[in-house]
């Protein structure tokens, strides 16, 4: 085994266990995921639609939209941890690699925050396949876990991250909110400033909830404004996906270079006074 | 294993130049790296680690040229280093920070890496504190563990940046013995401003002032600077010749031991090496030893 992943796999280990002791994480997360739930519960746009399988497609876009806030609400502050002065030199003279470190850092404190809000929609996709006696709903759960929700995570812990270490870890965490909801949630129609709500470069997973959840009444299936929402279909699901994640990578090579910058001398005191 | 240093320069954002064109060869033992605050020690050793970029010059570790990207990895492979300001995980054990950081160097195999665990954690004495969270740790106990991670994978290299600045008389001795312990076939840089470790633990010493390098050779050599220059004074008054090197005061008066030109009634004594690095920044800059 190299030792890039050697690095990688510790980090991610490490990572998930402080994750799993950190108690803002708890509390950011948990009662956001059950006032996801209660909403997408008692929610018109999902006791609008016939199908079982179609409701818990509709369930996924809720959840995303309140349960993943709290995640990157609670996830702001973990990169700090690993950027602090006097860690961060220890860190970077180990010999894996600062972009693998970064990567299963990020990948271990998602892993935690992530477990609760997928066990819940999974857990409703069980409740709704055994009312419905089809495999289906689980199935729609599961898909939407790994289409909807983990992409929206990974996209907004790695924003969370990078805010995290260019903001107060506090003004970060606000930024977070504004940002999350700006991105899937704010129509133009109601206020008059660009927005990707409604589009492909939205991280709601409204196209993939509509073309592959069998959902309705969400944002790709109503707001046709331009080039940037077309029709949700499969192509349109699968372009929103991967512009998802492309931001994700975006976010994540951003925070790698601040951290270099950091740690070359820059943006602290370090530098000078030594 | 040596270590060449040619030319080396640093000069951060806003011109403050932090080394300049340090010449140096480092080789296996101990070495002590002096200088007053400022002067450029870390920086070099930062440098040495690989984390921070020289401005000018080059540096090679054994085979290694830590200008390309290669050669840092292979330095860092071979690299224990414990930072001045030393932050850990509070939300993790000591056996659970040792572990993560055994497997950033790579240590992939789980029973040697927690073989070798255990038996650091013996080592600085932290045995009985395995499972307890850091973040409860004295200052001292944090300390012993930043020295335990520094030794994870049996480093050729360490460098070690004040490690008993803040620590009470009992944990700098037991550090010092351990760092006594350390020296053998390793390179093993030491920076500190307590010059009783370094005398203690150091048959070699560079001395920083300014970025520039003022000394390298050996302790004892350091200690000769103030050959012929070093007093003892009883006096009531402020001596207002020399550079008061420490004072002891007593029911007759203060005791002064002094560096430089003598005043009446000095008696002459045998230097140490605070004196000697006294004497040596006196000889660069009068006014420097003030700072």
């Amino acid at each position: 085994m190299t030792v890039t992943w050697c690095a990688v796999r510790g980090s991610v280990r490490y990572e998930a266990r402080m994750a799993a002791r950190d108690r803002v994480l708890w509390l950011s997360l948990l009662p956001l995921t059950g006032l996801a739930v209660l909403l997408a519960l008692s929610s018109p746009a999902v006791a609008g639609q016939a199908d079982a399988a179609g409701r818990i497609g509709t369930t996924v876009v809720v959840v995303n939209t309140f349960a993943v806030v709290g995640l990157g609400v609670a996830l702001a502050g973990r990169l700090t941890q690993h950027s602090r002065p006097g860690l961060t030199e220890v860190l970077d003279t180990t010999p894996g690699g600062r972009t693998a470190r970064l990567a299963g850092v990020l990948a271990g404190a998602l892993a935690v925050a992530l477990a609760p809000i997928a066990v819940v929609v999974v857990l409703l996709g069980v409740a709704a396949s055994v009312q419905a006696s089809s495999v289906a709903p689980l199935a729609h759960a599961v898909l939407g876990v790994v289409t909807v929700l983990a992409p929206a995570a990974l996209a907004i812990t790695t924003f969370a991250g990078l805010a995290g270490l260019l903001l107060p870890v506090a003004l970060a965490r606000v930024l977070v909110v504004a940002v999350w909801f700006w991105a899937t949630q704010l129509s133009p129609s109601i206020v008059p400033v660009p927005t990707p709500t409604g589009t492909v470069l939205s991280p709601l997973g409204g196209y993939q909830a509509v073309a592959w959840l069998g959902a309705r009444g969400v944002w790709a299936n109503r707001q046709r404004t331009g080039a940037l929402s077309p029709p949700p279909d499969s192509g349109s699901a699968l372009l929103n996906l991967v512009l998802v994640l492309a931001l994700a990578a975006v976010f994540f090579l951003a925070a790698r270079l601040v951290m270099a910058w950091r740690a070359d001398g820059h943006g602290t005191r370090d530098g000078a006074d030594r | 294993m040596n270590i060449v240093i040619e030319g080396l320069g640093k000069v951060y954002r806003g011109g403050h130049t932090a080394l300049d064109r340090v010449d140096l060869r480092i080789g296996r033992g101990m070495t002590g790296l002096l200088g007053p605050n400022g002067a450029g020690k870390t920086t070099l050793m930062r440098i040495l680690t690989g984390v921070l970029r020289p401005t000018s010059g080059r540096v090679r570790v054994g085979d290694h040229d830590l200008a390309t990207s290669s050669g840092r990895t292979a330095v860092k492979r071979m690299l224990g280093y414990m930072p001045q300001e030393l932050a850990l995980y509070p939300d993790l054990t000591a056996r659970e920070f040792l572990d993560y950081i055994a497997l950033l160097k790579g240590i992939d195999d789980k029973r040697a890496r927690h073989a070798q665990v255990e038996v650091l954690l013996g080592q600085v004495g932290l045995e009985d504190h395995r499972s307890r969270r850091v973040g409860g740790f004295s200052g001292g106990m944090k300390r012993r563990l930043g020295i335990a991670q520094a030794l994870l994978g049996d480093p050729r290299l360490v460098i070690v940046d004040e490690p008993t600045a803040g620590l009470d008389p009992q944990e700098r001795m037991r550090f010092r013995a351990l760092l006594a312990g350390l020296g053998g076939d390793r390179i093993m840089i030491l920076s500190t401003h307590i010059l009783d470790d370094v005398a203690q633990a150091c048959p070699r010493v560079c001395v920083l002032d300014e970025g520039r390098l003022r000394y390298h050779g050996t302790a004892t050599g350091l200690t000769d600077v103030a050959a012929g220059r070093t007093y003892r004074l009883r006096s009531e008054m402020h001596p207002s010749d020399g550079t008061v090197v420490n004072a002891v005061s007593g029911p007759e008066g203060a005791e002064y031991r002094l560096v430089g030109t003598p005043p009446p009634g000095a008696e002459l004594v045998a230097p140490t090496l605070e004196d000697g690095y006294v004497a040596l920044l006196q000889s660069l800059d009068p006014t420097n030893i003030m700072r």
